[in-house]
């Protein structure tokens, strides 16, 4: 959350198609006393100042990710 | 009213209109807000389905509420975090300072939470000798200058790029202050970072608790929710007990609602789950076990549940797509529309619940009950009906019934079914068919009289009819005399309509004749009956009864009550016998199919019986020339080409009546339709004639016009060419002429009102264009 860039290391196998199958992931595993997730969809964002998106607020300003393993 | 309490609201809203940057800047938000949001939901098919999960999960969820914070208590502490309930702010507050004097706090980082703000937590906590900084960037903003938020997501919406500037040569002391938001958030940034790393304890609200993982839900765009709730050793959250989810399997439908609502986005940038102490991993909390603290909020909340008409308040899920679609809080903005903490329509309810009724009386007149909001919310909290159950519990504690005037005098001319007083006001605007009645019988002589200064000085003193406002009075003739006259059936009472046999070889249809329509726009009425005949029906004219919208709009539910069930007395038994019901004017319509089976005014099987009968004039013509072809209508070649345009009315937008009026035009030789998307006319009933807010209803009343000028004059037409379109007639360099319709009665004399140009009912155009 502190450095200014975001670089995530994904399997690929650990891509799910849609919200609906992340959340039961994510649910079942809270339920299983696994409780701390975050989902984190881009870099930090704000559009507060006279609704204009600026990048970076708090946390990152850039997200990339890396998808390994894949073999397409 | 200033009667009421502290506030001057004329005078605020006087403020804020005259206030450009205060305009620019909301104008320029909720436009934007409600553009995104409308896109984005309309590109996910899920939504309905989404809403209508949530809804009933929020049932449930507080139907139940004992049992899940129990529940919830018990998995937390499982969990190594600790639980406390605080029945009110103060208690919160010592809750709070009480923990951080626990663990040696002192220096507080917060990621926004208007649960906070709404019991004053910094104030509590400042004065105990803790450091408390806001890090949300809009929070931050509104900490540096002692302000408060005026929306639930955008807390700084009513803010200038050049004003938050200011704040910050303010309170950093250096004019060496950057101009554009980039630079500024930048600033704020590197500002608040020494905070984040310097804190001991971070607080937070919570959007979501679910119960049985004992997790706490934060979403954030900014960043700020992480690292306030994993960087400092301790972690305090405090949540409303509204917020309590029964089960992690429920939150779903809620993820898919409240980004899309709130901001237009999918997903936020974040979304913490937190479920205790959590990681101890943080490099910053070295061998100290994380602390997590819940506080279970109530305020008010407890009460609110044993409330049937607040408890519905309790479903809210703070996106404010309510907010931004609101006419008068797009006009005035929240702080003039709003209470302590919440604003806006749904901010009546969280006011009169938080902090009682007296902080809701006090902007509780701005709801229009114009429907919009309930449109949008995506829990379905019919916002507006809660406002006028508030609006009559405010008449019932502010004003005793006088016994001899209102018993006797008043009601003999203005009749009601209230148990307290009644403003003048309200007795007047909320009943049309009286006034409209009595007004006929004089007619002429009536309008000639209320045109003249000492009736309008009368009315201004008498009812607070606003000096600038010509009240729009009926003439002699009724549209039931006519229709009588010419040999049409009108049923005015449950004998007549009981007794009725009708010829079933003549198709039988059941057309409302609304008060507007039956004494005012005589001519809507007119065409209504005439496009029905044309299309080979026998129009049986139900008249002499109010809807009981007016009497709703002032919060007069008795009376609102007592005239729903004079009309269902005439409807019900023509339902019964299966007849088909059509009506004009949106609201009255929407009155009968959406409000009077919630209002409990009579037998609850004859009102969803109705409700289940009603059918919106132009969608029903739309669907009979889907069926039966459009060869009823004139060639293209004998039709006038026009470009019309078409204004919503608020309730026919709400209840989805517009896409099929727009879907009619398409089908009517010679027209090109073209749509408004203000929300609002700003007429709203009787929201425009009041003094105290004619300001307000002109305001909006203007921003429709603008638009219907950009509307009608055809690409490449000049600033002065545009003028003329907007005054009625041919535009300079445009072939057609430009037709400004809408089917609402408020929204026609709006437009009648401010501009040379008349608004007609689109059936009158449709008409027109029959063979």
């Amino acid at each position: 959350m502190l450095p200014w860039v975001h670089l995530a290391l994904i399997r690929a196998e650990d891509i799910v198609a849609d919200i609906s199958t992340a959340f039961e992931h994510v649910a079942s595993r809270l339920e299983d006393g696994d409780g701390d997730w975050v989902w984190i969809t881009g870099p930090s964002r704000t559009a507060d100042i006279a609704h204009t998106l600026v990048l970076g607020a708090h946390g990152p300003n850039a997200l990339h990710v890396m998808i390994l393993g894949d073999d397409r | 009213m200033s009667a009421r309490g502290q506030r001057d609201l004329p005078r605020e809203i006087k403020k804020a209109l005259g206030n450009p940057v205060l305009k620019q800047a909301l104008t320029h938000a909720v436009t934007r807000t409600n553009a995104v949001r409308r896109q984005v939901i309309a590109k996910f098919p899920g939504f309905e389905r989404a809403r209508d999960e949530a809804r009933a999960i929020k049932e449930r969820a507080i139907e139940k509420l004992p049992e899940h914070l129990q529940v919830l208590e018990a998995k937390i502490r499982a969990q190594g975090g600790h639980v406390y309930h605080a029945a009110d702010g103060a208690a919160a507050g010592r809750i709070v300072t009480d923990i951080a004097k626990r663990h040696g706090c002192r220096r507080i980082v917060k990621v926004k939470s208007m649960t906070s703000e709404e019991i004053d937590l910094n104030a509590a906590l400042e004065n105990a000798g803790l450091a408390v900084r806001e890090t949300d960037l809009g929070e931050y903003i509104i900490q540096l200058t002692g302000d408060r938020p005026s929306h639930i997501t955008a807390p700084i919406i009513h803010k200038s790029v050049e004003e938050v500037r200011y704040a910050f040569i303010e309170s950093l002391g250096t004019s060496d202050v950057p101009h554009e938001p980039e630079e500024l958030t930048q600033l704020a940034r590197r500002v608040l970072r020494d905070d984040f790393l310097a804190a001991d304890m971070g607080i937070s609200g919570a959007n979501f608790v679910l119960a049985d993982t004992g997790t706490v839900v934060v979403v954030t765009n900014e960043g700020n929710g992480r690292l306030t709730t994993q960087l400092p050793p301790v972690h305090v959250a405090i949540a409303g007990i509204d917020k309590v989810l029964p089960s992690a399997r429920d939150l779903l439908p809620f993820l898919q609602l409240l980004p899309r609502s709130a901001t237009g986005q999918l997903l936020t940038t974040y979304l913490s789950f937190i479920s205790g102490p959590g990681w101890t991993g943080s490099p910053f909390v070295e061998g100290q076990q994380r602390q997590f603290h819940l506080i279970l909020l109530d305020n008010g909340r407890a009460e609110m549940r044993d409330d049937e008409t607040l408890r519905e308040a309790l479903y809210c899920i703070r996106c404010g797509a309510c907010m931004t679609v609101c006419p008068p809080y797009q006009a005035l903005g929240g702080h003039v529309y709003g209470g302590h903490t919440y604003h806006s329509g749904i901010g009546n309810a969280w006011e009169a619940g938080t902090r009682g009724l007296d902080e809701a009386a006090e902007f509780n007149d701005l709801c229009t009950t114009c429907s919009r909001c309930q449109e949008v919310c995506p829990l379905h909290i019919d916002i507006p009906l809660m406002n006028v159950v508030l609006r009559d519990r405010i008449a019932a504690e502010q004003r005793p019934r006088q016994g001899f005037v209102e018993g006797r005098a008043l009601s003999r001319f203005l009749p009601d079914g209230e148990t307290h007083g009644l403003e003048l006001r309200s007795r007047f605007f909320g009943n049309p068919l009286r006034v409209y009645r009595m007004a006929s019988a004089w007619a002429p002589l009536s309008t000639a009289l209320a045109r003249l200064w000492p009736s309008r000085w009368f009315m201004s003193w008498a009812v607070g009819l606003d000096r600038r406002r010509k009240l729009p009075l009926p003439g002699r003739s009724r549209l039931a005399d006519w229709h009588r006259e010419r040999g049409g059936t009108v049923l005015q009472t449950r004998a007549e309509a009981e007794a009725l046999t009708p010829d079933p070889g003549r198709s039988p249809v059941i057309l409302v004749a609304d008060c507007h329509m039956d004494y005012l726009d005589v001519d809507v009425g007119k065409a209504s009956i005439l496009v029905l005949e044309k299309l080979g029906f026998d129009v049986l004219l139900v008249a002499g009864h109010c809807c009981g919208r007016a009497a709703l709009s002032q919060g007069m539910l008795g009376t609102a009550r007592q005239q729903a069930a004079g009309l269902h007395g005439v409807l019900g038994p023509l339902v019964g016998a299966g007849f088909q019901v059509i009506g004009v004017e949106p609201s009255c319509l929407a009155a009968l199919v959406d409000e009077h089976p919630r209002l409990g005014s009579g037998d609850e099987t004859v009102e969803s019986r109705v409700a289940g009968s009603c059918r919106e004039l132009l969608g029903y013509l739309d669907e009979l020339f889907e069926q039966r072809g459009t060869g009823i209508f004139l060639g293209e070649e004998e039709c006038e080409p026009v470009v019309a345009i078409l204004h919503g009315h608020c309730q026919q937008k709400t209840m989805g009546w517009l896409e099929p009026a727009q879907s009619l035009f398409g089908k009517v030789p010679g027209v090109e339709v073209r749509v408004t998307t203000a929300e609002c006319c700003g007429m709203a009933g009787s929201f425009g004639f009041k003094a105290d807010f004619a300001d307000v209803s002109i305001e909006l009343g203007n921003r429709l016009l603008q638009e219907i000028d950009t509307l009608g004059a055809e690409p490449g037409l000049g600033e002065a060419e545009r003028e003329v379109v907007v005054s009625g007639g041919t535009a300079p360099g445009a072939p057609r002429r430009v037709e400004i319709l809408s089917s609402g009665t408020s929204c026609r004399s709006q437009i009648d009102d401010l501009s040379r140009n008349r608004a007609r009912h689109p059936v009158e155009l449709v008409g027109e264009r029959l063979r």
